[in-house]
């Protein structure tokens, strides 16, 4: 009656207990997915602790809690009792005593109830967080992947507190063949500090490659990051681009300790001190991207760190400070690895706190040479007309129009420009001579400048009869274009084939550009149409 | 608009930047870029990094441009040009009154 007095007072907390009563059952009992709460009889512990001596570890992860009952006063030795055994009750007892020993029981075995359950959950929160870290630390990799790596100009050295780097270094080619740089340091560090810098790499990356000016890459950036990060967070940046030839640098500094240029000398120093506020905290319109442009001697050097650098040992009261590193860098003679193996060593006996990166740049010709847009010319042969009447004139931009779809053709594409200005002398030629019947006198002086080109717009707008016609014979065997613009003007007088000199004159810089651009200039049927033919060779 | 100008390095030295076509659909903007500018600035610049195409009517804004800024009083750069930009100048020898980068 007692027994089963217990098993309803168990029951009442939630708990089925089991009572073993031989020696078969125990395997069971004490398999993970059995019975949580064991109650053992004095007559068989004997037989368990002999089954747990069989059987050393039956109770894995998630063991079961025994009771020992006893009735009556068993020497029993603590050390002998295993560990899932949790208490020992001495039976009968008092009521009220046993409806205690009975709570605290169930109340050791919800806590390890919970305890478990907390520790799965953990364990798979654990598992989902080392999923997304994985996932994260890939979003990082594919946004920096256009960086531009091992570029002889630039040697780093990039120290971050974890694994998310909240200093941000990028490097790129520009499409003018110049080098941009930028080294930013977002507010705090980790996770937190890193996201700001995938927007800012990517509209870095982007800008860099269509050769933006650098004031507008700093008026980007900081429009994403203000609409981007929390009030109190922010980029300190400094973002240059080292001209093609290495002589000049364009920068714009917002919260950065100062960049110094290292004359060839080693001894004069510049600084690039900024000069507003970092990214991320002004608005639009409040913003100011303002750049300062600065020559610098080839050979120079400029060594750009954050803060992370100079702030070394501050909490032991003794911060390297901008002086300090610049003063052990001038002692190094500005050698970058030199200067990396005194950082590593300064690391061994003061603490960082914060993200740490130290950028060298080695003023000189980029070398980046303008993208090829391949050699192999498309072997097929030509011909394009093109006749161009008012209206097309007045509404079109002819020139253009031919150039783009000439130039998607293989291989023509890197002629684009000359051929551009070729055919755009030539055609306006013909318009403004041959069909607008103007005369380029006016030109010559400032006012008359654009006075004439007003006048031609008006011109333009009046004009009712004309034509121009444009052939284009593309000679993949000759490696040539030619050119043929042919107007319905009254044409003009000239003495000689391949100087008419009036119409140099009227003609004047833009014919001169043709010549020397272009072969075989001729002009025909009176002076109506002009031929040429525009080289195609590398 | 495809012209936009800037100061730089204090306000010292002016940037004009032509996009795309650089030819006489720009005559009008450009000429009041540059008109009226400060005399504290030493050094105009024209950026051509993303300047296309350009043509002799884009030469005679430039000469137009150093004429009306005192030719020789301010240093005009020319600066960022692709090579058939920098072609173009150098077939009307503009290094002799440009400084071209």
């Amino acid at each position: 009656m007692l027994q089963q007095g217990l098993r309803d007072q168990l029951l009442a907390f939630g708990i089925d207990p089991h009572r073993v009563e031989n020696i078969e059952q125990l395997a069971t009992l004490l398999h993970p997915d059995s019975a949580q709460v064991i109650l053992l009889p004095e007559a068989s512990i004997p037989d368990y602790l002999q089954f747990r001596e069989s059987t050393p570890e039956p109770v894995n992860s998630n063991p079961p809690h025994v009771v020992v009952l006893l009735t009556e006063a068993t020497k029993l030795d603590q050390e002998m009792l295993p560990t899932e055994v949790i208490d020992v009750w001495c039976l009968p007892m008092p009521d009220v005593a046993l409806k205690l020993r009975v709570q605290g029981v169930a109340e050791h075995h919800q806590l390890i109830e919970a305890a478990k359950e907390q520790k799965k959950n953990l364990g798979l929160q654990l598992e989902r967080s080392r999923q997304e870290q994985k996932i994260v630390r890939n979003i990082f990799t594919n946004a920096f992947s256009r960086a531009l790596e091992n570029d002889p100009h630039i040697d780093t050295l990039l120290l971050p507190l974890s694994t998310y780097n909240g200093d941000l270094f990028l490097a790129a080619k520009g499409g003018t063949g110049s080098l941009y740089l930028l080294l930013g340091d977002f507010t705090g560090h980790g996770l937190p500090a890193a996201i700001g810098t995938i927007p800012a790499s990517q509209t870095f990356f982007a800008m860099a490659e269509r050769a933006r000016p650098v004031s507008q890459i700093a008026r980007e950036i900081n429009r994403q990051l203000n609409l981007l990060l929390p009030e109190d967070m922010f980029c300190c940046a400094l973002i240059v681009e080292l001209s093609a030839n290495g002589d000049r640098l364009n920068w714009w500094s917002g919260g950065m300790p100062p960049a110094l240029v290292i004359h060839p000398d080693g001894e004069t120093l510049d600084y690039l001190s900024p000069q507003h506020l970092p990214l991320g905290i002004l608005s639009d319109g409040e913003f100011e991207s303002g750049i300062t442009s600065t020559r610098v001697a080839i050979n120079s050097q400029l060594l750009m760190y954050t803060d992370g650098t100079i702030e070394l040992g501050t909490s032991e009261q003794n911060a390297l400070g901008v002086d300090g590193f610049t003063q052990c860098c001038k002692q190094l003679d500005w050698k970058m690895p030199a200067i990396r193996a005194f950082i590593e060593e300064e690391l061994t006996k003061r603490e960082a706190h914060d993200d740490l990166s130290v950028v060298m740049l080695h003023c000189s010709e980029t070398g980046f040479a303008h993208p090829d847009p391949g050699d192999e010319r498309s072997p097929l042969p030509f011909e394009m007309c093109v006749n161009i009447g008012p209206n097309e004139a007045r509404t079109l931009d002819p020139v253009s129009t031919i150039i783009r779809s000439v130039c998607t053709l293989e291989g023509l594409a890197k002629f684009r420009p000359s051929l551009y200005t070729a055919l755009s002398e030539a055609y306006n030629n013909a318009l403004e001579h041959g069909l607008l019947n103007m005369s380029s006198a006016p030109k010559q002086s400032t006012e008359g400048f654009e006075n004439y080109y007003m006048e031609r717009s008006k011109r333009l707008a009046r004009l009712q009869r004309g034509q121009i016609d444009i052939e284009l014979r593309y000679k993949p065997q000759e490696a040539l274009i030619a050119v043929k613009v042919r107007d319905s003007g009254k044409g003009f007088r000239f003495d000689d084939e391949t100087q008419p000199l009036s119409q140099e004159h009227a003609f004047g810089r833009g014919l001169h550009l043709i010549r020397e651009l272009t072969r075989d200039l001729r002009w025909s049927e009176n002076g109506r149409c002009i031929e040429f033919n525009f080289p195609l060779g590398t | 608009m495809n012209l936009f100008t800037e100061y730089a390095n204090d306000g010292k030295h002016f940037i004009i930047h032509v996009k795309g076509t650089f030819d006489f659909s720009v005559v009008h903007d450009f000429r009041q870029a540059y008109e009226g500018l400060s005399e504290k600035i030493g050094t105009v610049i024209v950026d051509f990094r993303e300047t296309e195409y350009i043509d002799s009517s884009a030469l005679g804004m430039l000469l137009n441009m150093r004429k009306s800024l005192g030719a020789g009083s301010r240093t005009i750069h020319l600066v960022n040009c692709r090579p058939e930009v920098r072609k173009v100048l150098d077939i009307s020898r503009f290094d002799k009154l440009f400084v071209i980068e």
